[in-house]
C-alpha cells in the first residue's frame, strides 16, 4: 500500500504536510484580489502597499501556512482601503465592498490555516469549507446592505451628530461585550 | 466575588449605553431634526475618532496576544510513540548538552554505561579476562581514536580541536564537544564489538529520534508519532455527559478565531469621523456586523449525531487488514455546518490506507462516509468517534463522542507455517523427539533379551526361528515434550525499532502462534507464561481445549496486551514476575523464552532456568536499531548479553524481524547442520 511505505520511510503525518487547504486559500485570495481591485486602483501608494499585501497573504496561504502573514496582509488591505476612502474619495458602495472582501479574505484565510492543520490537503474538506466561506460571505453582504440602505434612504444631508452618536454606540458596546 | 460582580455590572452598564447611542444615532439619520440640539464641532469629533482608533490598535494588540484555540482532534493514523532500544542514552545526552540538567549526575551514568559495554567487547574480541580489559580501557590502548580512547583514559588528552571545528562552534554550528567525543566512542565500540553498523558508512546519524524528540519538546511541529500523554482514545470512551442513546456531549470550547475583528470597525469608523468620509463609516458598519456574527455563535446541538461502523471482517488474525467504513448521519433537525469527524482508532490499530478524519457539512437527513484501512492487532477492539461541530462563525466548538456497537476480535488462529527444533528433554509421554533410549518407536535402536511382559509384535521372530531364543526389538523412542512458552512481558518489549512497526512483545506473540501451532501438531505438550506485574500461567496440556485456552490468552490476556502497560489501566501489585512461573512449572519443562533483550533481566532468568534444570531456547526478535548513537549502543549490548547467553548452553535464536521467524529459524538449522 502506498499510504503504509510513505508513512513508515518519512514518517509523515499520514494526513498530509499541514499546509493550508486549497479551498479557502484560493476564496481567500480572490477576495484579496478583488479589495485590491476596489480600493487600491484609485491610491498609487496603496497600489503598492496593496500589493505587498497580497504577496504576504500568498506565501502565507500556499507556502508556509502561517497566521501572522495573512493578517499582515489583511491589514496592509485594510490600510489601502482607508487611504482610498479618504484620500481619493471612493464611492461608499466600493468602500463596502472591499471592506467585505478583505474581511473574507481575512475569515477564510485563517480557516484555511487551520483545516490544514488539522485535516491537511489530503483530506476531502471542499464541502466544510464552501460552508463556512458562504456563511462568512452572505452575513457580511447583509450586513454591507443594510448600511448601505440606510445610507441610501436616510433622509437628507446626513446629520454628522448621528456619525458621532453611532460611533460612541460601537464604542460602548465593544468595551461592553469583550471577553 | 464582588469585584467580579462589579466588573460584569461595568461591562453590561457599557453595552447598554453603547446600544443607546446607536439607536439614537440610528434615529438622528432618519429624523435630522433631533440632532438639531447639539452642535458639531472638531472639539466633539475629534476626541470620538482619537477614542475609536485608540479602541481599535487596542483589540489588535489583544489579539495579538491571543492563540486561537481549538479542540484538540487525535491523530489515530501516526504510528504510535513507542521507544527504540538505546533511545534513554539519547535523552540523557540531550538534556545533558541542550538543557543543561543533570551536569553532575548524567555525564556519570553515560560515562558508565559507555564503559560497561566497552569493556564487554573488548574482553570479547582480545579474548582477555575482565580485568585486562579494564586496564586496556584506562590506558586508552583499546582504541586507535584518541577522542574516544580519552573518554574512559585520564592518561590520554583529548586532540585538541581543530580550527574549522572552533569557527563552526563559534557560529552555533558545531556538535557540542561532549557530544562529539560520546560519539566517537560509541562508534569506536561498535567497531570494537565487531559488528557491521550500516548506517555509520553512508550518511551522518540523527542525534535524537523524532520520538524523543516529540515527547521533550511538546508542542513542536514534530507530530510524526503519537503521543502517551495526549488524551488517549481510552479516556474519550469514558468522558463526557450522555445526551441522547448514543452521542455523550465532551468539551465545549470558544474558540476567539474572531478575537479582534471590531478593531477593523472602530479604526475605519475613526479615520472616517476625521476623513468625514461616509464610505468608511458604511464600511465600519460591515465590521460591527461580524463582530455580531462572532458573538452569535453557540453551541451546535450534537444529539441528533448517528454513526454506523462496519468491517470487511470482525475477526481478523493479528495483522491481517481490516477495511473499515463509518457513516455518521445527522439525523437531528438542524443543520450542522461545521463538523469535525476523528473515528479513534485505538492505537494498536495501525491506519495504513484511508482516512479516519473528515471536515463536512450536514444538513438534517444527511450523512457522510469514511473508510480506510487497518492492520489489527490481538484484542478485543472497541472505538468511539469524535465528532466537533461548531456553528458557521466557528467561534464555538462542542465536542461529541458517538458510540457505535461494532468490535473486532482479534484472536491468534495457531496455524504451522514451520517445525521447531526443540531441545532433548522430554516427558514420559510418547512423541516426536527422538531419544536414545530404545522402547517403542518407529526407527530401529537395538535387541536385546526378552523379558517377560514385553509386546509380542516386538519380539524378534527370526531369530526365534533360527535359533529358538526369543529377543525383543527396541526401537528408538520418541517421546514428547513438554514446553512451557514464556514471553518478557514488561515494559522493556514495548519496544520498536522503528515507530510505526510492531514492537518486539506483538511480534513475539505473534510468533508465538506459530510455533504452538508446530509443537501441538507434533504433539507436544504445551504451556503459556508471561513475566509481567500481573501473573499469567496456563499450565502445559494438549487437546482442543487447551488450544483454544491458548488461543484466548494470547488474545486477551491484560499481561500480553498489544498496548503498553501505561496505556491500560490495569494495576498490577509490584511482585517478583517470575515468582508464579517457578512455583509452577513442572519439572522437565522446556522454555522457549521470547525476549527482546533489552535489559539483563531475562537473561538471569533463562540462565536460571537453565541452571535449574528446564532447557532454555530464547528466541529474540531484534528491536535495535542504528539510527542514533544510542541506538547503537543499545545494538551491542544486546549482541553481547547473546553472546553471554550461548557461552552459558542457552541456545538463542537471534531473529531479524525482516526475515520471518521460520527463516531465521531455517538458517539456524542449517548452521548448526541439524
Amino acid at each position: 500500500m502506498s499510504g503504509e511505505s510513505r508513512s513508515a520511510e518519512t514518517g509523515s503525518p499520514a494526513y498530509g504536510d499541514g499546509r493550508p487547504t486549497l479551498t479557502s486559500a484560493v476564496i481567500s485570495m480572490a477576495a484579496g484580489v478583488l479589495a485590491l481591485l476596489t480600493s487600491a486602483l484609485f491610491v498609487g501608494v496603496g497600489l503598492v502597499l496593496g500589493v505587498l499585501g497580497l504577496a504576504s497573504m500568498a506565501l502565507g496561504l500556499f507556502l508556509s501556512g502561517s497566521r501572522g502573514m495573512i493578517s499582515f496582509g489583511v491589514t496592509s488591505l485594510f490600510v489601502c482601503v482607508l487611504l482610498a476612502g479618504s484620500l481619493s474619495g471612493a464611492t461608499p458602495l466600493m468602500l463596502l465592498t472591499s471592506t467585505l472582501a478583505l474581511l473574507v479574505a481575512w475569515d477564510t484565510g485563517h480557516h484555511a490555516v487551520t483545516v490544514g492543520e488539522q485535516f491537511g490537503r489530503a483530506t476531502a474538506t471542499r464541502r466544510g469549507e464552501l460552508v463556512h466561506a458562504a456563511g462568512g460571505i452572505i452575513v457580511g453582504a447583509v450586513g454591507a446592505g443594510f448600511a448601505y440602505g440606510i445610507y441610501v434612504f436616510g433622509v437628507g444631508d446626513r446629520p454628522a451628530i448621528a456619525v458621532i452618536l453611532l460611533v460612541l454606540g460601537v464604542v460602548g458596546l465593544v468595551w461592553g461585550l469583550r471577553d | 466575588m464582588s469585584a467580579e460582580s462589579d466588573h460584569a455590572r461595568i461591562h453590561r452598564l457599557s453595552a447598554a449605553v453603547g446600544l443607546l447611542l446607536a439607536i439614537l444615532g440610528t434615529a438622528v439619520v432618519f429624523v435630522p431634526s433631533l440632532g438639531d440640539a447639539v452642535p458639531v464641532t472638531t472639539l466633539l469629533t475629534m476626541p470620538v475618532a482619537i477614542l475609536a482608533v485608540m479602541l481599535g490598535l487596542w483589540r489588535v494588540r489583544v489579539r495579538r496576544n491571543h492563540e486561537v484555540r481549538h479542540l484538540d482532534l487525535p491523530e489515530p493514523e501516526l504510528p504510535f510513540a513507542l521507544p527504540t532500544p538505546g533511545d534513554d542514552l539519547d535523552e540523557l545526552l540531550y538534556r545533558y548538552t541542550q538543557r543543561g540538567e543533570g551536569t553532575l549526575e548524567y555525564p556519570e551514568r553515560i560515562g558508565k554505561r559507555l564503559r560497561d559495554v566497552a569493556v564487554a567487547a573488548i574482553a570479547h574480541r582480545e579474548e582477555c579476562t575482565r580485568e585486562e580489559a579494564v586496564a586496556s580501557l584506562d590506558e586508552g590502548t583499546w582504541t586507535e581514536n584518541r577522542s574516544a580512547a580519552a573518554f574512559f583514559s585520564e592518561t590520554t588528552t583529548v586532540p585538541s580541536s581543530t580550527l574549522k571545528d572552533r569557527v563552526f562552534r563559534a557560529l552555533g554550528r558545531a556538535e557540542n564537544p561532549y557530544e562529539q567525543q560520546v560519539r566517537e566512542t560509541v562508534s569506536a565500540i561498535v567497531s570494537e564489538a565487531a559488528m557491521v553498523d550500516e548506517s555509520s558508512a553512508s550518511e551522518r546519524e540523527a542525534s535524537y529520534d523524532d520520538g524523543i524528540l516529540s515527547r521533550l519538546m511538546r508542542g513542536s511541529d514534530a507530530r510524526t508519532v503519537r503521543e502517551h500523554d495526549r488524551k488517549s482514545v481510552q479516556e474519550y470512551a469514558d468522558d463526557g455527559d450522555a445526551v441522547a442513546g448514543t452521542v455523550r456531549y465532551g468539551e465545549s470550547l470558544e474558540t476567539h478565531r474572531w478575537l479582534g475583528i471590531e478593531a477593523f470597525s472602530l479604526v475605519a469608523a475613526g479615520v472616517g469621523v476625521v476623513a468625514a468620509e461616509p464610505g468608511l463609516l458604511l464600511a465600519a458598519a460591515v465590521g460591527v456586523t461580524y463582530g455580531a456574527y462572532a458573538r452569535s455563535g453557540t453551541d451546535p446541538g450534537l444529539s441528533g449525531l448517528t454513526a454506523e461502523r462496519t468491517v470487511d471482517t470482525d475477526s481478523p488474525a493479528p495483522g491481517e487488514k481490516v477495511r473499515v467504513t463509518v457513516e455518521l448521519s445527522n439525523e437531528g433537525d438542524t443543520f450542522l455546518p461545521a463538523l469535525r469527524i476523528v473515528d479513534l482508532v485505538p492505537a494498536n490499530l495501525r491506519v495504513v490506507d484511508g482516512s479516519p478524519r473528515t471536515y463536512t457539512a450536514l444538513r438534517p437527513g444527511a450523512r457522510v462516509r469514511m473508510q480506510y484501512t487497518v492492520v489489527a492487532e490481538r484484542g478485543h477492539h472497541e472505538w468511539p468517534l469524535l465528532a466537533v461541530g461548531s456553528g458557521f462563525s466557528g467561534s464555538v466548538e462542542r465536542e461529541a463522542i458517538v458510540d457505535t456497537d461494532t468490535s473486532i476480535e482479534c484472536v491468534p488462529r495457531l496455524r504451522t507455517v514451520t517445525d521447531i527444533a526443540i531441545r532433548d528433554q522430554t516427558t514420559i509421554f510418547s512423541g516426536q523427539v527422538d531419544t536414545d533410549q530404545g522402547g517403542s518407536g518407529l526407527e530401529f535402536h537395538s535387541v536385546r533379551e526378552h523379558r517377560p511382559n514385553d509386546p509380542m509384535r516386538r519380539i524378534e521372530w527370526k531369530r526365534h526361528a533360527r535359533t529358538g531364543e526369543l529377543a525383543t526389538i527396541d526401537f528408538r523412542e520418541e517421546r514428547a515434550a513438554t514446553v512451557l512458552l514464556l514471553f518478557d512481558a514488561r515494559e522493556d518489549a514495548y519496544v520498536t525499532d522503528r515507530p510505526g512497526n510492531p514492537h518486539a512483545l506483538d511480534r513475539s506473540v505473534n510468533a508465538a502462534s506459530d510455533v504452538y501451532a508446530a509443537l501441538a501438531d507434533a504433539g507436544h505438550l504445551i504451556g503459556l507464561a508471561a513475566f509481567d506485574t500481573v501473573p499469567c500461567y496456563l499450565g502445559p496440556s494438549a487437546g482442543s481445549g487447551h488450544d483454544e485456552s491458548a488461543r484466548r490468552l494470547l488474545a486477551y490476556h491484560p499481561a500480553l496486551a498489544s498496548l503498553p502497560p501505561d496505556m491500560l489501566d490495569i494495576e498490577g501489585g509490584y511482585i517478583d514476575p517470575m515468582n508464579h512461573i517457578r512455583s509452577q512449572l513442572p519439572t522437565n519443562t522446556q522454555v522457549m523464552l521470547f525476549s527482546p533483550l533489552i535489559s539483563d533481566y531475562p537473561s538471569t532468568i533463562a540462565r536460571q532456568l537453565n541452571a535449574a534444570g528446564n532447557r532454555v531456547t530464547i528466541i529474540s526478535p531484534d528491536a535495535t536499531a542504528t539510527r542514533t548513537m544510542g541506538q547503537r549502543l543499545a545494538r551491542v549490548e544486546r549482541r553481547i548479553r547473546i553472546n553471554r547467553l550461548r557461552e552459558y548452553g542457552v541456545r538463542v535464536v537471534d531473529w531479524d524481524v525482516e526475515d520471518s521467524l521460520r527463516l531465521t529459524l531455517d538458517k539456524a538449522r542449517r548452521r548448526a547442520g541439524v
